[in-house]
């Protein structure tokens, strides 16, 4: 209680009550405000410091803005703002008055007799306001002092490449070093590769960034396995050059040389080539079969089985599950070959050999379902067919379609690499 | 609007005047136990200069009520028990032929309401033409006969009252005879300790005994002060939001309302603080006069729709909406203060 005159106790009880009322009043427009503009500080002082630059910028700004939103919205309230008429008003009243505050004023009472004013006449009950206040506060100290990640640690950023392109690239590398494979060959697969693997991190993870890489995977497996399937069927072929007297006629030996051409023109058709050394001494081993002899034959045997089984190495799992038919009892010209019947052959891609019967029909198995796709084998080989007794439909009515379309093929826009389809997005516009 | 306040009235007169109401009230008191709150209204609207419109059940004293506060006021009082078959000529006067020095002249025979108190008692069972018989009278404090108009004596009251049950051949009071009365109240019955002390001290068919308070002439001085009182501004500004706020759509207590209250109720509810305001001895009315009349001013100017009345809403719930929702102060708060009433 104080012991003023009581002209002056009310006079400043009613002022500070209509500044209390008015700052309220201001607040409460300016909280909201006051939020938007720390979080957009917090975001440039928080952006300051991440770019090295000095964040005192961004302080600065911040004042400069929350002076100016604090003006406008005590500009706003300019109407709403208790004169000093309302709070003697609503102080007389809550105090339960009779109005002697007015009358008092107006000159017909004395003032009433002064009396503890309390303070919570007006009590401030939102949490609203001490809620953005408190928001716009958290926004600033994030800004200021959240950790900010060092330059190098920005960089070193670690960054994984698809899988895909990963097992591409190591197969490549382990390709390129192998003497049975042109590197020359390799390299446009490489460059593909490293295409790719120069696509930013985002890109690479994109749809059409992962169908090429696994494209690229399939492209580059499907040529080892073409390779190593023309180097292992020429080696199969040149088996009966290596014993010594082995009295072949002119048409077993003609025989071994268009089978070997073939094989050759196999490998030649493939993405990948053999070395221009290996390739001439097997064509010259086509030409005339009898031109080795029976010690040279197999060595060059041994060098294209020994060939065919690294590319498989290099392959892996990959090519493991599809390995040709190894030369066999039968496998022989004129004995019963596989392809001059009648002889016996394994009918199995595996290294299981299937124990089905001759003449009965079996169909291939996928050992991993995961990695079969279908249409995803890009690319193009020469050599013998590989027919599939399985699809065999039977007699079917003129004009129906013998093996229609079972789904799964594949788009071959997802097959284009990200730069070919942004090519084909900028021809197209 | 609000007065000078040049004409406010000395601590003198103040005290004086408390004290002579506080009396009239101490004696009201005797004749009617246990409604002081009722007598502080009755006496709160004479000093307006108001009619009052009273409804209850029979039997709770009101017209006891009306007839101790003419003795008290030594004014002159009449009472009229209205019927079906009551003609306007009943109560204002007739037109009588006489002979007058020789001649035959109509002359006016002067009705029951030529008195300062005039008790309309079951006002409601007069036929409406009766009824608007009192309209001039009430609102011009004069009555027109034959072609002359007489003045009704100064002061002069409607003090009616009306029973809200029975309503088999009664005459709802309309519209704008119902504006005419600055309050209407409600007649509540009495609580058990009451009810005993009325056993105690009195008699079927015994008037109680009342002494006279005030005089004629005393009794129309403090009408005069109640003038004096002033209405400040800031008061006045109360009444017309809170009158402008019984309106559809002015305000959110207002829904269900049909019609809002008149401008006829603005100045009731002025006159009605300014002598209440008077009776607590202050110079000036407050808001908290105009709080305490707002109900029996303003229930009775407010038509509700048919759907609010349904919804079994009331003219004085709506009124306790508008205290409630109408701020004292011109400007509302803002939303995040919270303000309490502390006393």
């Amino acid at each position: 209680m104080t012991f003023e005159a009581p002209p002056h106790f009310w006079t400043r009880a009613i002022k500070g009550l209509a500044a209390r009322i008015n700052r309220v009043s201001w607040l409460e427009r300016f909280a909201p405000v006051a939020f938007v503009a720390a979080a957009v500080a917090a975001i440039a002082i928080y952006g300051l410091r991440r770019s090295g630059a000095g964040a005192e910028w961004g302080w600065m700004m911040f004042g400069a803005g929350l002076t100016a939103v604090g003006a406008v919205t005590w500009w706003q309230t300019r109407r709403e703002r208790f004169s000093r008429d309302d709070a003697r008003v609503l102080l007389e009243y809550r105090l339960g008055l009779d109005s002697r505050l007015t009358a008092a004023e107006l000159g017909l009472t004395a003032w009433p007799r002064q009396m503890p004013v309390p303070k919570d006449v007006v009590r401030w009950r939102s949490r609203t306001v001490q809620g953005w206040l408190a928001a716009a506060l958290a926004m600033v100290m994030a800004g200021a002092w959240l950790p900010v990640p060092s330059a190098e640690e920005r960089l070193a950023r670690p960054h994984e490449k698809p899988p895909a392109l990963v097992q591409t690239e190591a197969w490549l590398e382990a390709l390129a070093q192998l003497e049975a494979v042109d590197p020359k060959s390799v390299e446009p697969l490489a460059e593909r590769a490293q295409e790719l693997a120069r696509e930013s991190p985002e890109n690479q993870y994109t749809h059409s960034g992962l169908e090429a890489a696994d494209a690229l995977r399939e492209q580059t497996s499907a040529a080892m396995q073409g390779l190593a399937n023309a180097l292992e069927t020429a080696a199969g072929v040149m088996a009966p050059l290596e014993q010594p007297g082995a009295g072949l006629t002119a048409d077993q030996l003609k025989n071994i040389g268009e089978r070997l051409e073939a094989a050759l023109r196999a490998a030649e058709g493939g993405t990948l080539a053999l070395r221009p050394e290996l390739l001439q001494a097997c064509e010259a081993c086509a030409g005339d079969p009898k031109s080795l002899t029976a010690a040279q034959a197999a060595q060059l045997r041994a060098g294209l089985a020994k060939a065919g089984k690294q590319i498989r190495g290099v392959g892996g799992a990959a090519l493991a599950g599809v390995v040709i038919a190894e030369a066999g009892p039968g496998a022989e010209a004129g004995r019963g070959g596989i392809n001059r019947g009648p002889g016996e052959a394994p009918l199995t891609f595996s290294d299981k050999a299937s124990d089905a019967p001759p003449g009965r029909i079996e169909a291939v198995a996928s050992e991993d379902m995961s990695r079969a796709s279908l249409g995803d084998l890009l690319g193009t080989q020469t050599g013998e067919h590989e027919i599939d007794p399985a699809s065999a439909q039977g007699l079917t009515a003129a004009g129906a379609p013998a093996a229609a379309g079972a789904g799964g093929e594949a788009v071959w826009v997802n097959r284009l690499t990200p730069s070919e389809r942004a090519a084909l997005t900028s021809f197209f516009k | 609007m609000s007065s000078s306040p040049t004409a406010g009235l000395s601590e003198a007169e103040l005290v004086s005047a408390s004290a002579s109401l506080n009396r009239l009230l101490d004696t009201l008191d005797t004749v009617l136990f246990g409604q002081r709150e009722l007598i502080e209204l009755v006496v709160i609207g004479v000093l307006a200069r108001g009619h009052i419109l009273l409804e209850g059940l029979p039997g709770l004293g009101k017209t006891e009520l009306v007839k101790g506060l003419a003795h008290t006021l030594g004014l002159d009082a009449r009472r009229v028990q209205f019927t079906p078959d009551l003609l306007p000529g009943d109560i204002t006067g007739n037109p009588i032929l006489q002979d007058v020095d020789g001649e035959r002249r109509f002359v006016f025979q002067r009705g029951p309401i030529f008195a300062n108190i005039l008790l309309a008692d079951e006002i409601n069972r007069a036929s409406p033409k009766t009824q608007s018989a009192l309209l001039e009278a009430m609102q011009e404090r004069r009555v027109t006969a034959g072609g002359d108009t007489h003045a009704l004596p100064d002061p002069f009251f409607v003090l009616a009252t009306q029973n809200p049950i029975e309503l088999e051949g009664t005459y709802p009071l309309p519209e704008a005879q119902l504006d005419r009365f600055l309050f209407k109240v409600e007649v509540t019955r009495n609580a058990t300790e009451v009810l005993q002390r009325i056993v105690l001290h009195r008699e079927i068919g015994a008037s109680p005994v009342v002494a006279r308070v005030l005089t004629a002439e005393e009794f129309t001085g403090l009408l005069a002060q109640v003038r004096r009182v002033h209405v400040p501004e800031v008061v006045a500004n109360y009444i017309a939001r809170l009158v402008n706020a019984t309106h559809p759509g002015e305000s959110a207590a207002s829904a269900g309302v049909r019609f809002g209250a008149s401008p006829r109720a603005a100045l009731a509810l002025a006159a009605a603080a300014k002598a209440r305001g008077l009776r607590h001895g202050r110079p000036h009315a407050s808001f908290e006069d105009v709080q305490a009349v707002a109900r029996p001013v303003l229930a009775h100017r407010i038509l509700l729709d048919h759907g609010a009345r349904l919804d079994g809403a009331t003219t004085a719930g709506v009124v306790d909406k508008l205290l409630a929702e109408i701020a004292v102060q011109a400007k509302p708060l803002p939303s995040s203060l919270a303000a309490a009433k502390i006393s």
